[in-house]
């Protein structure tokens, strides 16, 4: 747009300071320097985007660290324990954040997902089904599909608020989940852990461990290809004369991503076991599961049609019907994709636990779903929101139980922080759209 | 105890740049293990009988405790089942760990409150503050085994403690002798139904949740055993015994729900009202058909009612006369035995065989192995010797149980409240 | 109703085809009669503001002409060819686009996004291709001398009123379209941003859009229209060049049906009654 900048404008007005801070810093800025003055502007105005959360972690882990006995959570085996604890937050709010963005809830999430869970844990039995895992996986993300569908559909086409109808769904799974458990000769407490193969590969979903020298070489490979992705991306644009954010912030970007995965690798590869016979060693491979979920469903919302529109249905209904789009499809889909990575989610909680049983708190998992989505930066209100906020919320929630695990307070006081987090969170995104509706006003 | 770490500058670096996910390489700990002294000794005679309310047995640990390495990690599954963990398991662990030499550093307890998933977070961070032994009572056989794999994976012994797990190849199981439980209730019956002058007992069972707990299967095989002279469980109508008992019906209460067990009886009163002896596999059943007499205008001591737990209820119904008894489990013995188990465990030796006296072999349907098992002794509790067990452990408050029963029936069991 | 009715101001040259014609169309809802035979002839290349008072007809003749309502009776004569507007999809085929006062833009969408929300381009693969979209939506920004944004990658949240409206009619002439109908499109703006707006209206013109304006406020009607339409109780009551009206009598037109006195240089022709 340079080259029409003199040919006749319309009407240049000063900026007001309320319309710069809303302009991501990365696009106003040529250069690191205003990259971090835009920043400042912004985050002065209360659209802090993911900087709550990040502060809110440091400050979560470095209190931890101080008062947890032996300074243990850094500790590279309380790293691993974090982030495995952390994992079905992390999918879960993930999930969460496919009918958040619509402005809508999935309360029935947690049971659907278990029900999912159940049926794959079921299937891999030895001495009932004893289906391969990848078949069993399938049908229970199947069942957790379609469930979610079937609520999509009684919401959007019937116009039943969706808190009604998942929380009927709730209640329905609730009621299948124990069906499910109590079929087949398991007494309702099905393990994954035994000699079975195909069990086996499910609980090593969560405690499988990658062999260090492979993790290394994945690393390597991942973070260049990516790497080269990102910088050929960002001279293509440069050349053809796009909109793009100042180069070093795109070397930054790339390192940074770098140094999380050589730290997250490094920290696996410390011997977690506390005997000297044994050595527990190695990526889980929950890490590159979760990383591969973000990935996908981070190019389903940023770069495919079906997330445009998500986005849009979510920030004007009307608009994005006129414009063509299908509203009760685009819902629909919202509500399958939810329960399906609910699904998920919950086939990691299966792996964790090594089984399924009917002490799962289905209710409460979807409240720190939700928790974890909004802690993370996504709005209550619809039309903003990432996958990568689910896996930053998820850390938060993951990171006050595990702490408090370490001191060894009880459930009760996790909840009352937990809650008291989740309020900060709230609040944040209320006050960031109260100045974001100020500054409009202001412009009228 | 190892602890390799690099700079606290560079945690912060680290945290400052990735979250959560930072830290400094390095840090492996060794949380006790097979480095014992040598020195150090099992008590000599120490046995499944060796306890006692007055925790006198656990003083003779403390060279054990001060010869062995790492923290000991307690996980409770809940507070809402029973109000047993809060009430009595957390503070009878801790005066066993506290009488055995433990420092508050050296144990830590914890209570899942009902979820499984933080029952193995709970483990994980035990484990992570260097735990060598933990003492955990699952809340399902589906937690149980996932803790059992992830401590052994990491090189930790296990105790499972009240409820059995039977993954692994030494995850020692403390709890009392179930199939002593059952054979106590049996015993506790007979003499019942003679005392109360039941002329030719038509009895009816009425037994536990044996769909889903392996630990009802093994209270009905004590009864069982005892009175029918067989292990079998359900039994069918029409058994008779050589004293001349004969039996009407014998029906479990999925389970353990105490409604369901109350109808059940009712029907069954309904159409056999030539009952007059039943079976109970505890208080809360017993208090289901103790309910269902009363309706029918049975009075006390006519038809006898058996139970365990020695709850409030159970209490009362003896002392009214209605319940002939309960067998009462007391759990500062488990209490002391666990934490015995463990400090051997910790020490890097082997529990010697008086104390873990049995095994305990998975039930029907239940896959895993045999597990060493130390298994106690319980006390069936009547009327005559309530005061001197669930009273004197203040396991029932008397205030509570006289208030609910009257001064005079207190008063005459021995009772001052 | 003549070409000799065109403005003088009008650049193009006459005679002109109309674009679109309203023939004697009819629209009623229930017992309740919206319109009545109304008449419209909408012309490339000109500005036609049409008037008129609440309730007057004026929102439910532009949703029959976007394809959201159906007539009832009469005609829609698109080039010279009568056509049957079903949907604002086969408005939208047809080259008519409306920018609604409510603007429909995606706030938390940027502008980009907004200007190709349900029309996106694909690359291989099924992925959005940003780089043709921003090229494009850049172009027609620079073409309509749309220059005030920042960023064509910042959020409509962010923009101003007139960048706003902007946006949303740089979005509705993107696709080629012949017809642009814009509902009240300085109602909610100051006087730079009006200002802003009404310049980008004549730009419409400049490039040969038939340009519908629907506004109460006449200082903009006859700052920015060539012909001047008036409906009255779902009649079209008068449409002609602007010149041949002024403030009184457009006001007499749309509070009363009619001129009380007839003045010299009144309206040649009543279109409907």
């Amino acid at each position: 747009m340079a080259d029409v900048k003199d040919a006749g404008l319309v009407e240049v007005q000063p900026e007001p300071a309320a319309v710069a801070a809303e302009v991501p810093p990365a696009i106003a800025a040529q250069t690191l320097g205003q990259y971090l003055r835009a920043w400042s502007v912004r985050i002065r105005s209360g659209d802090s985007g993911v900087l709550p959360v990040v502060l809110g972690l440091v400050i979560i882990s470095v209190v931890f660290e101080l008062i947890s006995p032996r300074n243990a959570f850094f500790l590279p085996e309380n790293l691993v324990n974090l982030f495995q604890q952390s994992a079905v937050f992390m999918v879960l709010a993930m999930a969460e954040i496919f009918v958040l963005l619509l402005g809508e809830i999935d309360l029935s999430l947690g049971y659907v997902g278990a029900c999912g869970a159940v049926v794959t844990v079921q299937l891999v039995q030895g001495v009932t089904t004893n289906w391969p895992w990848w078949g069993a996986i399938i049908v229970g993300l199947l069942f957790c599909a379609v469930f979610g569908a079937l609520q999509g559909t009684i919401i959007s086409r019937l116009h039943v608020p969706s808190f009604v109808v998942t929380l009927a769904g709730f209640l329905i799974a609730n009621g299948l989940m124990l069906i499910l458990l109590l079929l087949g000769p398991f007494s309702g407490y099905i393990t994954l852990v035994s000699s079975q193969p195909n069990a086996n590969v499910l609980r090593n979903l969560m405690f499988g461990n990658i062999d260090p020298t492979i993790s290394w070489i994945v690393l390597a490979i991942v973070v260049a290809l990516l790497g080269g992705w990102f910088l050929y991306r960002d001279l293509n644009r440069r050349r053809s004369g796009l909109v793009v954010p100042p180069f070093s912030l795109v070397v930054i970007r790339i390192l940074l991503m770098a140094g999380v995965g050589v730290a997250v690798v490094a920290i696996c590869d410390v011997d977690r076991s506390h005997s000297l016979l044994i050595h527990v060693v190695g990526v889980p491979a929950v890490i590159p599961i979760v990383l591969g979920v973000l990935v996908v469903w981070t190019v389903l919302l940023q770069r495919t049609r079906f997330g445009r529109y998500v986005y849009a249905v979510g920030g004007n209904a009307e608009a994005a019907r006129r414009a063509g789009v299908s509203l009760p499809r685009i819902r629909t889909l919202c509500f399958m994709l939810c329960s399906m990575t609910g699904g998920i989610g919950m086939i990691l909680y299966a792996s964790y636990l090594g089984g399924m049983s009917n002490n799962v708190n289905g209710g409460q998992l979807v409240l720190f779903a939700v928790a974890a989505a909004v802690i993370g930066g996504t709005s209550l209100f619809g039309g903003r929101g990432k996958a990568m906020h689910g896996v930053l919320g998820g850390l938060v929630i993951g990171g006050i139980y595990n702490g408090m695990g370490l001191i060894g307070l009880q459930v009760q006081a996790e909840f009352i922080v937990t809650g008291f987090v989740l309020i900060a969170a709230v609040s944040i995104d209320a006050l960031s759209r109260r100045a974001a509706s100020a500054g409009s006003a202001a412009r009228v | 105890m190892r602890s390799i770490r690099i700079s606290r500058f560079a945690q912060a670096g680290a945290v400052l740049g990735v979250a959560a996910v930072a830290a400094a390489c390095g840090g492996n700990s060794n949380g006790g293990g097979s480095s014992s002294s040598g020195s150090a000794t099992i008590p000599s005679g120490v046995s499944v009988s060796s306890f006692d309310n007055t925790f006198s047995e656990m003083s003779k640990f403390t060279s054990l405790t001060s010869a062995g390495r790492g923290l000991v990690g307690v996980i409770l599954p809940d507070t809402t089942s029973s109000t047993r963990y809060v009430d009595f398991d957390a503070p009878y662990l801790t005066k066993a760990f506290q009488t055995a030499g433990y420092s508050s550093s050296d144990f830590k307890i914890d209570n899942a409150q009902g979820s499984d998933a933080t029952e193995l977070s709970d483990a994980q961070s035990d484990i992570t503050l260097g735990a060598s032994v933990l003492v955990f009572d699952p809340l399902d056989s589906t937690v149980g085994s996932q803790i059992q794999q992830y401590a052994a994976s990491h090189g930790v012994a296990v105790v499972s403690y009240d409820r059995a797990t039977f993954t692994g190849s030494n995850t020692y199981y403390v709890s009392f002798n179930n199939m002593q439980v059952g054979k106590l209730i049996g015993q506790g019956f007979q003499q019942c139904v003679s005392s109360w002058n039941i002329s030719s007992p038509h009895v009816f069972e009425l037994d536990g949740g044996e769909d889903t707990d392996p630990n009802a299967v093994s209270f009905a095989q004590g009864y069982n055993s005892v009175i029918w002279g067989t292990t079998n469980t359900p039994l069918s109508a029409g058994m008779t015994n050589s004293s001349g008992y004969t039996l009407v019906g014998d029906q479990i209460t999925p389970g353990w729900v105490n409604a369901q067990g109350q109808t059940i009886f009712q029907q069954q009163y309904t159409a056999h009202p030539d009952i007059n002896a039943t079976v109970e596999a505890n208080d809360g059943l017993a208090n289901a058909v103790v309910t269902d007499l009363k309706n029918a205008g049975v009075g006390p001591k006519k038809v006898p009612t058996t139970g365990q737990d020695a709850t409030l209820q159970g209490m009362e119904n003896i002392l009214n006369g209605y319940q002939c008894g309960s067998v009462y489990k007391p759990i500062y013995l488990e209490a002391q035995d666990a934490v015995a188990v463990a400090t051997i465990l910790r020490a890097g030796l082997t529990p010697p065989s008086a104390l873990v006296n049995s095994t305990t072999t998975p039930p029907h349907g239940v896959s895993g192995n045999p597990q060493p098992a130390s298994l106690l002794t319980p006390t069936w509790v009547t009327a005559q010797n309530m005061n001197d067990t669930v009273i004197k452990d203040q396991f029932v408050s008397a205030t509570t149980l006289c208030n609910a029963v009257g001064a005079s029936v207190c008063s005459a069991a021995g009772i001052s409240g | 109703m003549s070409d000799a009715s065109l403005a003088a101001a009008t650049p193009a040259a006459a005679p002109v085809q109309p674009l679109l014609e309203v023939r004697d169309v009819d629209k009623h809802f229930g017992p309740v009669q919206a319109l009545y035979k109304v008449n419209l002839r909408l012309t490339p290349g000109h500005v036609t503001a049409l008037c008129g008072d609440n309730g007057a007809g004026k929102s439910v003749l532009t949703k029959c002409i976007a394809g959201i309502h159906q007539p009832d009776g009469g005609a829609i004569v698109w080039q010279g060819n009568t056509v049957h507007i079903r949907s604002p999809r086969d408005a939208s085929r047809l080259g008519i686009e409306t920018v609604y006062q409510d603007l429909a833009l995606a706030d938390n969408l940027d502008i980009v996004q907004n200007m190709f929300l349900g029309r996106e381009r694909l690359r291989m693969g099924g992925l959005l291709d940003e780089d043709s979209m921003e090229r494009a939506a850049a172009e027609t920004l620079a073409g309509l001398r749309v220059t005030t944004v920042r960023s064509i990658r910042q959020p409509v949240a962010s923009l101003s009123g007139g960048q706003r409206q902007s946006v949303a009619v740089a979005k509705a002439v993107m696709w080629n379209s012949k017809l642009v109908i814009m509902d009240e499109p300085t109602a909610a703006l100051g006087v730079v941003q009006t200002r802003m707006v009404l310049d980008l209206v004549r730009r419409l013109r400049d490039r040969g859009l038939a340009v519908m304006v629907i506004s109460h406020n006449l200082n903009d009607v006859f700052e920015v229209a060539d012909d001047i339409a008036i409906l009255y109780l779902g009649r079209m009551v008068a449409q002609d060049s602007a010149s041949k009206f002024d403030r009184q009598s457009v006001v007499q037109y749309m509070t009363t049906g009619g001129q009380l006195r007839v003045t010299d240089g009144g309206p040649a022709s009543k279109t409907a009654n």
